[in-house]
C-alpha cells in the first residue's frame, strides 16, 4: 500500500517528469517540413540548372565605340544545320533572338552530343534598325560556354554618298555597269570575320533590283577565290558562309552585298588552339577575359572567353598562313585579374597556351552563394548562369563572372558597394550589392515584393567574405522564369 | 535551462524517494530475464533485482522498417525509399519510489540511423526539351544521432523483474538523449548540389529538426525471474 505522502511525492515525481519532458518535446510536434523561421516549405534538394551544356553568350558590340550596344532593339538571326537546336532560357527553341542590351545567352539542346564528328555549325547575323552585322559562321566542337562577339556597323556611319565597287581585288557589274549607282559603297568590312577561310573586303548595298556578277580577279597568285555574299533584312535573297561565296546572283533593292576574297597559302586548324587559365596553387574562382591571337601576316583573332579556374578553353575557326604558322596570344586582364604575359607558339594548331590569373592588388575575395525558391516548393534552383558587375554608380567597363550551381567568388574592393547584373533571354535583372558585411546583412534583410531573402549568413575573415543566401522569389516571378 | 530541470527533477525525485519509501515488503535478491516491446524496437533484457528498490537491467532492442514513397516537383517524379533503424545496448539502474512505481536511468548504445534514398523517375520537360531521368540524378539523406552514447532517463510503473511473483509486467515512458541529429547527404546529377558543402544544406535540414534531441521511449515488458536468492 502506498502512504498518502507518498502517493503525493510520487504523483509530484511523476508530474514533474513528465512536465520537463513535455516542455523538452514541445517542438517535436512541429512540422519538419515547414521553414521554422518563414513559415514555407523546406527547400529540400537542390537542382543545377546547368543542363544546358553549351551555350552561345552573344555580345553585340559598336564597332567603331567597342561599346555595348544597349537601347536598341536588335534582332540575331541563326541559321544553318544546328540553328533549330538553339533554345532560349526557357528551353523553348527559336532561330531568332532579340535583346536591347546588347547581349543574350542562347542555349543549345543538351540531348544533341557535341564533338569533332559532329560540331555545332551556325551562321549567325544580326541586325536592327541603325545596325548591321556581316554574317558569320562559327563551328565549335566541344561543350561549354562559346563567347560570341558580333561587331556591328552603325548604318549612319556609312558612306551612302560613294558609290560603285572601290578598291576591290575584282571586278563588280551590278546590272551590267561596273560604276552602278544602284551598287552603293557602304563601308570597310575587312575587320569582321566570316568564321572561314574567306575574308570580307567591304559592305555594300543595292538600290534596285539587279543582277550582280564579279568577274576579272586581278592576282590569281595572292587569291585563289572570290565572290560575294549577301543578306537581306527583308524576306530577300541570302547567301552567307559557310557556303562559297557567289559571282553571279539576282538581288532585291536593299540587300546587304559583302564582298570577300579567299586567299592563297592559308590553312585551317583542324583542332584549334587550347587557352588554359589558372590561379596559383589551385586557388578558385571565375572570369571572363579577351583573347587576341596575332598571326605571322599581322592579321589577328579576337575574343573571349569565360573562365572558371582552372579552366582550358578551345579556341577554334583558326587560319593561318601556311608559309608561317607562328602566333602571338595574348589574354587580357579585367577588373578582378592580372594575366601572365603573352605567349609565343610556333604554331596554334593542337597547341596550348597556358597563363596565370592573379587577383590584382587591394582586392578581397567574396564568395556568394545563392539559390532560388518558388512558393510552396521543395526543390531549390542554383543557377548558372553568365552575370556582369562593376562598381555602383560607375562609367568603368562591365566585367564578366559566372554562376556555377549558384556560387561564384569574386575579387572586389572591400567597402564599395557594386552593381550586379544578370540577362535572361536578353534582358537584364540589376541589383546593387554592398562588400561591407554589415551593411550586406541590412541590406539583404530588406525584401522586395518580387522576393524574399531567407537564411542570410555573412562571414567575414581578414582575407574574404562568404556571403550565403537564400532567394524565394514570388509566383509572378516563378512564373516568368519558369 | 533543460540540464537545470533535469538535474532538478533528479534530485527531487532521489529525495522523495529516501523520505517516503519504507518499503515494507519481504525481499529476495532475483535474476530474470524481460522481453521487451517499445518504440526503441523489440528486444530483451537481463534484470537484476539486488535490492529492494532496486536493480540493474542490461537490454537489446532493435527495430527496421523499410517503406518507400513518392513525390512530384518542377515536373519531374521521384520515388524515394525510407530505412529506419532504431535501437540500442542499454544499461539501466531502476530506483522504486513505491512498490510499482520506478525512475530509471542509464545510457545506451544509440543505433538510431534512417537513410531516405531517392532519384528521379521521370525526365524533366524543359521548354522544348527533355531532360533524361538519368541526368537529374539521385539523392540520399542520412540521419544519425550526434551522441551515439546516449543517456536515458524514464519513469516507470509495475515491475521490471517480479517481487514476489515469478512474472513482472512494467510500462516505461522515457527517453534517450541523442542531441540534435545530424545529416550526411549525398547527391549526383544535377541534384548534385543538394550536397555541396559551400551551399550548407545539411545545416540548415539539422536546424529543421534539431528539436528531435530526445528520441522518445514508450515501453513495455514481460519478465520472468529464474533465479531468487
Amino acid at each position: 500500500m502506498i502512504s498518502k505522502i507518498q502517493f503525493r511525492n510520487v504523483a509530484l515525481s511523476g508530474v514533474l517528469l513528465i512536465s520537463v519532458l513535455l516542455s523538452g518535446c514541445q517542438d517535436m510536434f512541429k512540422d519538419p517540413m515547414t521553414d521554422k523561421e518563414t513559415g514555407e516549405p523546406v527547400t529540400l534538394l537542390l537542382m543545377d540548372r546547368n543542363f544546358i551544356k553549351t551555350k552561345i553568350a552573344v555580345s553585340l558590340q559598336d564597332m567603331d565605340t567597342e561599346q555595348k550596344i544597349t537601347n536598341e532593339q536588335v534582332e540575331i538571326q541563326f541559321s544553318g544545320n544546328d540553328a533549330a537546336d538553339l533554345i532560349n532560357f526557357g528551353g523553348y527553341k527559336n532561330t531568332i533572338y532579340n535583346t536591347n542590351a546588347g547581349f543574350i545567352e542562347v542555349g543549345h539542346d543538351p540531348n544533341i552530343i557535341v564533338n569533332s564528328q559532329n560540331p555545332i555549325e551556325l551562321t549567325v547575323v544580326a541586325s536592327s534598325q541603325n545596325y548591321i552585322s556581316a554574317p558569320q559562321f562559327v563551328s565549335y566542337t566541344s561543350e561549354g560556354i562559346k563567347d560570341l562577339v558580333i561587331n556591328m556597323y552603325r548604318k549612319s556611319n556609312l558612306k551612302s554618298a560613294n558609290v560603285g565597287a572601290y578598291g576591290e581585288p575584282f571586278d563588280i557589274e551590278y546590272n551590267g555597269q561596273l560604276q552602278s549607282p544602284n551598287l552603293v559603297y557602304q563601308a570597310d568590312f575587312s575587320s569582321y570575320t566570316t568564321g572561314t577561310a574567306y575574308e570580307y573586303l567591304n559592305l555594300y548595298t543595292t538600290g534596285a533590283n539587279g543582277l550582280l556578277v564579279c568577274n576579272n580577279l586581278k592576282d590569281n597568285v595572292l587569291y585563289a577565290d572570290y565572290g560575294v555574299y549577301v543578306f537581306s533584312q527583308s524576306a530577300g535573297t541570302n547567301l552567307m558562309p559557310p557556303a562559297s561565296p557567289t559571282k553571279n546572283i539576282a538581288l532585291q533593292s536593299g540587300t546587304y552585298v559583302y564582298s570577300t576574297v579567299l586567299k592563297s597559302g592559308m590553312s585551317k586548324c583542324d583542332n584549334g588552339l587550347t587557352l588554359h587559365v589558372e590561379r596559383a596553387n589551385g586557388a578558385t574562382g571565375t572570369g571572363v577575359f579577351d583573347y587576341l591571337i596575332t598571326f605571322s601576316d599581322g592579321k589577328t583573332k579576337s575574343g573571349k572567353i569565360s573562365c572558371t579556374f582552372p579552366s582550358d578553353n578551345l579556341i577554334e575557326q583558326l587560319y593561318y598562313p601556311a608559309s608561317n604558322p607562328a602566333v602571338k596570344v595574348e589574354l587580357m586582364g579585367d577588373a578582378q585579374y592580372d594575366i601572365s604575359e603573352a605567349v609565343n607558339l610556333n604554331s596554334p594548331c593542337g597547341a596550348k597556351a597556358s597563363f596565370v590569373a592573379t587577383p590584382k592588388s587591394n582586392l578581397k575575395t567574396y564568395k556568394l552563394i545563392t539559390s532560388y525558391s518558388c512558393p510552396n516548393s521543395s526543390v531549390g534552383i542554383s543557377l548558372s548562369i553568365l552575370g556582369e558587375f562593376r562598381k555602383k554608380d560607375s562609367t568603368d567597363k562591365w566585367n564578366s563572372f559566372k554562376f556555377i550551381e549558384g556560387i561564384s567568388e569574386l575579387q572586389l574592393v572591400a567597402d564599395s558597394d557594386y552593381d550586379f547584373r544578370i540577362n535572361i533571354d536578353g534582358e537584364y535583372y540589376n541589383y546593387t550589392i554592398p562588400t561591407n558585411p554589415d551593411k550586406v546583412k541590412s541590406y539583404l534583410e530588406n525584401s522586395g515584393t518580387d522576393f524574399t531573402f531567407r537564411n542570410l549568413s555573412v562571414i567575414s575573415t581578414a582575407t574574404s567574405v562568404t556571403i550565403k543566401t537564400d532567394v524565394q522569389f514570388s509566383q509572378a516571378v516563378c512564373d516568368l522564369i519558369q | 535551462m533543460k540540464t537545470f530541470k533535469f538535474a532538478l527533477l533528479i534530485l527531487l525525485l532521489t529525495f522523495s524517494g529516501i523520505i517516503n519509501l519504507q518499503a515494507q515488503e519481504e525481499f529476495s535478491k532475483g535474476l530474470g530475464l524481460a522481453a521487451k516491446s517499445s518504440t526503441n524496437g523489440f528486444g530483451g533484457d537481463a534484470v537484476f533485482n539486488f535490492h529492494k528498490r532496486m536493480s540493474v537491467r542490461l537490454g537489446y532492442e532493435k527495430l527496421a522498417l523499410t517503406s518507400s514513397f513518392s513525390f512530384d516537383e518542377e515536373s519531374v517524379d521521384y520515388t524515394a525509399n525510407v530505412d529506419y533503424q532504431t535501437g540500442s545496448v542499454s544499461l539501466l539502474f531502476d530506483y522504486y519510489l513505491a512498490r510499482h512505481v520506478f525512475f530509471t536511468a542509464g545510457a545506451g548504445l544509440n543505433m538510431f540511423n534512417a537513410i531516405v534514398d531517392g532519384e528521379a523517375e521521370s525526365y524533366m520537360q524543359y521548354g522544348d526539351i527533355q531532360i533524361p531521368r538519368e541526368d537529374i540524378g539521385t539523392f540520399g539523406f542520412e540521419l544519425t544521432p550526434s551522441s551515439q552514447i546516449s543517456p536515458y532517463a524514464g519513469i516507470g510503473f509495475g515491475r521490471t523483474l517480479g517481487l514476489k511473483n515469478k512474472v513482472g509486467f512494467a510500462f516505461e515512458l522515457g527517453g534517450f538523449y541523442q542531441g540534435p541529429p545530424e545529416i550526411t547527404i549525398t547527391s549526383t546529377g544535377l541534384l548534385s548540389p543538394t550536397s555541396n558543402p559551400d551551399q550548407q544544406q545539411a545545416e540548415r535540414l539539422e536546424e529543421q529538426i534539431n528539436q528531435y534531441n530526445i528520441y522518445p521511449v514508450l515501453k513495455f515488458s514481460l519478465s520472468y525471474k529464474i533465479v531468487g536468492f
